[in-house]
């Protein structure tokens, strides 16, 4: 524990007022440091120094990505009956083995794969499927089962069990709001598309920098009197202006950090100048710079292809490979290979059969990708069948929340059980 | 502190039965301010003074009362005009052959409803915000956490109004009446799919939430009594041309229902009945209810109090609010100044104390987006959680940011109306009067020492500039956040 107490007062003291001199702990921080000494026995609070804890980071594919042409089953004749004008032909295929390859547009990803950097899961969905974007969003998003309601979600119930009192931000989304995903009993998260969103902002003010001196000074003020109520094992109903008080310093704690960082770090990798790639760019720089964060969350839309899907299909997967492919090369730079872990995901995936617009319509279960220094490579779950189907749609083989409960237990190192509510398999890809 | 009288008896071998009520004699302008911030959202300074000039019991009877406001907030076009979208529908109903034709009217049928969206949730917010009868709305509020459903799901703003409007005339009225109307409701229907729920193959997920969410509580109703209770809630439908509910006969279940305990041809209304004589019901409302006033769950023996007068008084509303409300609990330092606000009531409640308006605009619908509570569009059934799930790094940020954006700006509040001359001469002055107007919650000692500085760095007599930058710093306090 004195490690954290040592690290959480040096982040303190040096990125909190720019290292400005006479600074000292806030009274109920300090007293935060002395419970979690007292309740660390038998909690499972991890701490992070912002250099060696592992971190996860999620791209979310919104829209429904058709994972048939994403994993190609080029072995397979249903693939190319159901789908006449939409199928990859085999020899456009990056071939993994000989029934499955890559769409060509990911030859980033087959070089990753190739390299033993990346593991594709295979048939990832759930029991009971909802053809709903928004619907299945929020599934994938709490995990819970998809005829129940959860309104924190996974990610956030992972801060809350794991991550309470300690260094913020835990989760930073890359986007105007925060993911369901990260919603919390006791948030620990920020979300935002450009760093300068995070500051306190009086630029209209005709003295603004007094403006934000006059904020510091009353958002750090460590005269408080009552209880910590964010505290493992401690009451819920602390004191709402204690609690207030620190997540005002927590906002300006981590909006200093962010804005620090990403004006003295700069990426090497050549990341494409599309959204992902500047959302990836931009948590390249938040590790660089030693950032506290386990979970980092973009997002990438526009995978709803009902028509025309070719064209668009091939320009989105070009922009993701594009732009994993850099994130993946700027890690290696960084020497953060070893401790950064990708999973993408989408709501669903499509229809097995193709439509009459050239595209193709919600569907079910599709493959995912997980990378990065510390995965396995190689195929996990089985390749669903395309014959017998559910009502067109192909038949989950894997539950999303076992890859899920292997990122939580294999990377974050977290109990996964309490988190998605039951113990799910583990997949081996870690 | 206020000194209230309380006289606790025992009754029977069983529970402690405490008859509070807040004094009269001790009715103090902090007490006023508390009420009204959270029963109506927020106060101006002259309708504290009115509160305050009265007595506790009279201030609630006029809350509970309120006045007249449906001719005040006229529905817009977009949704009340009936005739608009039953000829776009019949519209789409001509060109169902012809597929092109079919997707561009879609695409138009998608803009008309988006905008009727953005036109509805304009509506809430100025309604919330103007209302003569700001209990109700904050009622309907309520309601509308409850008894959730989201635009998202029900892709029919008409339909979200029509049940605002429901638990509007519901809103302090009786909740038995209400629970019923929510299986007839087409947006609770489709929210929950209950739309086209046949005999053959009924759907559940109503019939859940209505045990779980809705009127009982988890773990109080066995899967037996949701299957047999989703049976009675079957053989409606929505008429995609009329938007009206229909009850389909040879659809529904008319067959003998048994739950808890009980047998019979149950239909929607008979098990709703069933469920609301359940003892757990009624505390389990008048606790969330209490709850949501007061900012944290109720003791067992006040939530126990609660429900047997809720249940007692035959599920009216109205008598409930107002022993909420006149509990010298409901005034007590647990309560007071804990509540962590809504972004609602962040919204209203600011524009209250700076005696501006709120338009309804995109703007202010954005802001509440971002602060995490876009009306009509709660997170799930379960609604919003509210509390400490407001505050992230981010929504604090957002708020400081915000606070300047809607309402010093733009629309910037009149400085010499709200803070005349004569308490601008000195920085202390000016502060109390700005605390007084803004803050139920009192700075700490440095953060008020930084804000007089603040004042006086800038010079005396203070501008109106001066006075706007004071106010979104006050704004930006960990303190303004809670009520």
């Amino acid at each position: 524990m004195n490690q954290t107490l040592h690290t959480r007062r040096n982040f303190l003291r040096t990125s909190f007022l720019g290292g400005a001199a006479a600074w000292t702990v806030p009274v109920f921080l300090e007293r935060t440091f002395f419970a979690l000494d007292a309740v660390a026995a038998d909690s499972t609070i991890q701490t992070a120094t912002g250099r060696d804890h592992p971190i996860l980071v999620v791209v979310q594919l919104a829209g429904g990505n058709d994972g048939l042409n994403t994993l190609v089953p080029y072995g397979d004749d249903a693939y190319y009956a159901a789908r006449p004008a939409l199928a990859i032909p085999g020899k456009e295929v990056l071939r993994i083995d000989d029934a499955l390859g890559l769409n060509p547009a990911l030859s980033g990803l087959r070089s990753l794969y190739d390299e033993g950097l990346a593991a594709v899961v295979r048939g990832v969905g759930y029991p009971n499927p909802n053809r709903s974007h928004f619907r299945s969003t929020d599934i994938w998003q709490t995990g819970s089962d998809s005829n129940r309601y959860e309104n924190h979600g996974w990610i956030g119930r992972y801060f809350d069990a794991c991550c309470r009192g300690e260094d913020p931000p835990a989760g930073v989304a890359v986007g105007k709001e925060e993911p369901l995903a990260f919603a919390a009993g006791d948030p620990n998260s920020i979300a935002f598309s450009q760093p300068a969103e995070l500051r306190f902002n009086a630029s209209k003010a005709s003295d603004p920098e007094s403006m934000d001196e006059s904020f510091r000074e009353m958002t750090s003020d460590t005269d408080t009197g009552g209880s910590i109520g964010a505290l493992p094992g401690a009451k819920q109903e602390g004191d709402a202006s204690d609690f207030l008080r620190r997540a005002a310093m927590d906002a300006q704690l981590s909006s200093d950090k962010v804005r620090d960082i990403t004006s003295k770090f700069q990426t090497t990798a050549p990341f494409p100048s599309n959204r992902l790639g500047n959302d990836l760019a931009l948590i390249s720089k938040l590790i660089a710079g030693g950032m506290p964060t386990r979970v980092y969350y973009a997002s990438q839309g526009g995978y709803d292809t009902h028509g025309g899907q070719r064209n668009t299909h091939t320009r989105l997967l070009t922009e993701l490979d594009s732009a994993l492919s850099a994130f993946l090369a700027e890690m290696k730079a960084q020497k953060n290979l070893n401790r950064v872990m990708v999973m993408t995901f989408s709501e669903f995936g499509r229809r097995v059969k193709e439509n009459a617009s050239g595209g193709t319509d919600h569907g079910t279960a599709a493959p995912l990708f997980v990378m990065g220094g510390g995965v396995k490579a190689g195929f996990y779950g089985k390749q669903p069948d395309l014959i017998n189907l559910d009502k067109g749609d192909l038949i989950h083989t894997t539950d999303f929340r076992s890859v899920y409960a292997t990122l939580l237990e294999k990377w974050l190192r977290a109990p996964s059980a309490g988190i998605l509510r039951k113990q799910f398999p583990n997949l081996g890809f870690i | 502190m206020a000194r209230f009288f309380c006289e606790t008896k025992r009754l029977g071998a069983g529970y402690i039965r405490m008859e509070t009520a807040i004094a009269p004699d001790r009715w103090k302008r902090e007490h006023a301010v508390h009420l009204l911030s959270r029963a109506c959202l927020g106060a101006s300074p002259a309708e504290v003074n009115s509160a305050l000039k009265s007595n506790p019991r009279q201030t609630v009877e006029t809350l509970l009362a309120g006045d007249r406001d449906d001719d005040l907030f006229p529905v817009p076009d977009s949704i009340a005009n009936k005739e608009l979208y039953t000829a776009l529908a019949e519209r789409m109903a001509a060109v169902r052959n012809d597929p092109a034709a079919k997707d561009a009217l879609m695409k138009e049928a998608r803009q008309f409803d988006i905008r009727a969206a953005q036109e509805l949730r304009g509506w809430w917010i100025t309604r919330l915000r103007h209302s003569p009868h700001a209990l109700r709305e904050t009622m309907t509020l309520f309601w509308h956490g409850h008894f959730a459903s989201g635009m998202q799901k029900v892709r029919n703003p008409r339909f979200l109004w029509a049940q605002n409007e429901t638990f509007r005339a519901h809103a302090l009225g009786n909740f038995a009446e209400l629970a019923k109307e929510m299986p007839r409701d087409p947006a609770m229907m489709r929210y929950l799919d209950i739309a086209g729920s046949s005999a053959a193959n009924p759907n559940e997920n109503f019939a859940r939430e209505l045990m779980e969410l809705f009127l009982l509580g988890e773990g109080n109703y066995s899967e037996e009594d949701i299957r047999q209770a989703a049976r009675a809630f079957t053989g409606y439908r929505i008429n995609p041309l009329t938007q009206t509910v229909s009850h389909i006969p040879r659809r529904a279940d008319t067959g003998e229902k048994s739950l808890f305990g009980k047998t019979g041809n149950f239909d929607s209304d008979a098990v709703v009945d069933i469920l609301l004589g359940r003892l757990q019901c009624a505390p389990f409302i008048a606790a969330k209810i209490w709850k949501f006033f007061a900012g944290s769950d109720p003791s067992p023996i006040l939530a126990h109090k609660l429900g047997e007068r809720f249940r007692g008084g035959g599920y009216e509303i109205k008598p409930l609010l107002r022993e909420i409300f006149l509990s010298s609990e409901f005034y007590s330092p647990k309560v007071v100044g804990t509540q962590i606000k809504s972004p609602v009531q962040w919204l209203v409640g600011t524009s209250k104390s700076l005696e501006t308006p709120l338009t309804g605009s995109r703007v202010e619908q954005d802001a509440l987006k971002q602060l995490g509570q876009m009306l009509f569009e709660p997170p799930s059934v379960k609604g919003w959680d509210g509390g400490r799930s407001w505050i992230s790094a981010s929504t604090f940020i957002n708020r400081c940011n915000l606070s300047s954006t809607l309402f010093l700006s733009r629309q910037s509040p009149d400085p010499a109306r709200l803070f005349p001359a004569d308490v601008r001469g000195s920085a202390e002055s000016l502060y109390e009067a700005v605390a007084a107007r803004m803050l139920v919650v009192r700075p700490t000692a440095k953060e008020k020492e930084r804000l007089i500085s603040f004042v006086n760095e800038r010079g005396l007599p203070a501008s109106d500039s001066t006075i706007s930058d004071l106010l979104h710093l006050v704004m930006s306090l960990p303190e303004y956040q809670i009520t």
